[in-house]
């Protein structure tokens, strides 16, 4: 059968493997969404990380220049507002004490440029069945650290 | 937490009301208005749990979407563990119907006809992620 013209719109090869190759400590699949110029164009990059052991993810405070959101749901689906675990995210504003934040619900993060952010710590994980749902979605064509 | 400069910043436990009855489990949410990054997308996250139709009729809308489905078994979200039909058209004459049994995203461009939507098979739940870059969801005609 012809492949359909709308299969461009259809992507269903979803497994990130750049991404999976950065933490050693993710042995399940790490899938990606790029919105590039043949996807929508929206020039962001979403990636999915199912966290099943502790570790921290993201060690050194930076900022960048471009917005992120770091998202956070539980990874048993029918009760995902329970992250199953606990998380651990310091932020700051320039010039201003860094804060730490602990959360063991679903929590969205909005790390706008030049907010300074992390250390990401995954401090804890209830069941490793059910993992902590990572999500990291932002708004360019490429990561880049700023200084 | 409310004590913290940066606490703005952070939106825990945020969820929205379900608009079917055969998606029960709770749905998370991210609205990036004015207060949190101004960049005009709502993302939400659905537990699919039994077979039903999400959207039985073919529509279109004038902002870009994507409609994401992955595996419920977190630790191998590869493997969707159901059937999914969507029928997509770009001129709203010429139907066609795609079947996804794998996890995948889909970008639905502003203007491209998309549904009837429909679970055909749950083995075992799985995620429906909406991301849909508009203040406020409108069909268009």
């Amino acid at each position: 059968m012809a492949a359909s013209p709308y299969e461009k719109y259809i992507r269903r090869d979803v497994r990130s493997k750049t991404a999976q190759e950065q933490h050693p400590e993710v042995p399940g699949p790490v899938l990606g969404l790029k919105s590039d110029a043949t996807f929508g164009n929206k020039n962001f990059a979403l990636s999915w990380w199912p966290i099943s052991q502790p570790f921290e993810m993201v060690k050194d405070t930076h900022a960048h220049d471009f917005d992120q959101f770091l998202m956070f749901v539980g990874g048993d689906i029918n009760n995902m507002l329970d992250l199953g675990g606990e998380v651990e995210l310091t932020l700051g504003e320039e010039g201003k004490p860094l804060e730490k934040f602990v959360f063991t619900k679903a929590t969205m993060v909005h790390v706008p440029a030049g907010l300074l952010h992390c250390p990401l710590n995954f401090k804890k994980v209830n069941d490793p069945r059910k993992p902590i749902l990572f999500h990291d979605f932002f708004f360019s064509p490429e990561y880049k650290r700023k200084g | 937490m409310a004590q913290l400069k940066t606490a703005k910043y952070l939106r825990t436990g945020v969820t929205r009301k379900s608009n079917h009855p055969e998606i029960t489990a709770p749905i998370p949410v991210l609205n990036s208005n004015e207060d949190f990054g101004d960049l005009g997308f709502t993302m939400y996250w659905e537990s699919i749990t039994r077979p039903f139709t999400h959207a039985p009729e073919p529509h279109k809308h004038e902002f870009p979407q994507y409609i994401i489905y992955l595996g419920g078994d977190t630790n191998n979200m590869l493997d969707l563990g159901g059937v999914v039909e969507i029928t997509l058209s770009e001129d709203g004459q010429t139907m066609e119907k795609h079947t996804i049994t794998k996890s995948t995203t889909i970008y639905i461009p502003p203007g491209l006809y998309h549904g009837p939507l429909v679970y055909k098979k749950v083995d075992r739940p799985f995620m429906f992620i909406d991301i849909f870059f508009a203040r406020a969801y409108e069909r268009k005609k």
